[in-house]
């Protein structure tokens, strides 16, 4: 009962940071959501009993490999539509109110929100490796040594991803 | 600007990234935050799998694997070629061993003086002259 407890606060507390970190790799809510929840469920069901120190650095590896999973059903999605475009006749596929027409959400108009929402754009844009690196680091807290493990790479490898990521992020956004 | 100043600006720029990214989630909103608690109710009710299935499994398919390579079940057993079986059979037959014999002898003749003149001389001859 002990463990349940442990483990709901866990989860209740890593959920809106794992979201944000699904949903810059996903780009898409939904996707995000669904990635939060195969991570959370295989956590529990089959490492919940692995010392609570553990389940960060757990979780984050299980949620990448969720991400990635998500990402290769979407490119082969996206392949398979767009060989299947080649027989629409052109003016056919568009849907009315796509992003690049949408009208601009009213709260990113205020200027935090935009400063987030650039920042955001611009970690999303990241080689895969280097958005990794920067949100575990930054977003979780993780420090180099758990950040590594989560990645399944070395820390060697985690610190230069970090600093590419720093440094590609400074370019793009200027002081932010 | 120097490599400290460089790595200065980088320090100020994750400071100034890190409070923006928290406070975004900071400001997840509501009907968000209700879909994870969801989320994390369904996890917290998922069964978990006993300790023994989590070992034995993969033990398990480690030893059907080894097993399998050992064994090899995919290979045929190589059969010797109707070449080799055919001449092991001419060797191993009695008949066979009288005409060794005799060839070894007519190859004694050959060696001898006048084997190739016109009257082949008989077995023995050759030591009696």
């Amino acid at each position: 009962m002990e463990y349940r407890r442990e483990l709901e606060s866990f989860l209740r507390g890593i959920a809106p940071r794992a979201f944000r970190i699904a949903r810059l790799g996903l780009r898409e809510d939904q996707d995000a959501l669904d990635a939060v929840q195969e991570a959370m469920i295989k956590l529990a069901r089959r490492y919940g009993d692995r010392p609570e120190s553990e389940w960060t650095p757990l979780f984050y590896a299980i949620l990448r490999n969720c991400v990635h999973d998500l990402q290769r059903s979407h490119r082969s999605r996206n392949s398979l539509v767009a060989w299947l475009r080649r027989f629409v006749p052109p003016g056919e596929t568009e849907s009315p109110g796509t992003d690049v027409d949408a009208p601009p959400d009213p709260l990113e108009q205020v200027d935090s929100l935009q400063r987030l929402s650039r920042l955001e754009r611009a970690v999303a844009r990241l080689p895969a490796r280097q958005r990794e690196a920067f949100l575990l680091r930054n977003v979780e807290d993780l420090d180099v040594r758990e950040t590594a493990t989560a990645m399944g790479c070395t820390e060697g490898s985690v610190k230069t991803h970090y600093s590419r990521a720093v440094r590609a992020l400074r370019e793009h956004l200027g002081e932010l | 600007m120097s490599a400290e100043d460089d790595d200065a600006a980088d320090r100020a720029f994750e400071a100034r990234a890190r409070a923006e990214l928290r406070r975004g989630i900071d400001e997840t909103p509501p009907a968000l935050r209700t879909k994870l608690d969801r989320i994390v109710e369904q996890a917290l009710h998922q069964p978990r799998r006993p300790r023994i299935m989590r070992i034995a499994l993969p033990a398990g398919a480690v030893a059907v694997i080894a097993g399998l390579l050992v064994a090899q079940p995919w290979r045929a057993p190589i059969a010797p070629s109707a070449a080799v079986t055919d001449d092991f059979a001419l060797l191993i037959d009695a008949d066979n061993l009288d005409l060794l014999e005799q060839m070894e002898f007519y190859q004694w003749l050959d060696r001898q003086p006048g084997a190739h003149d016109e009257t082949p001389a008989a077995p023995g001859s050759a030591q009696r002259s």
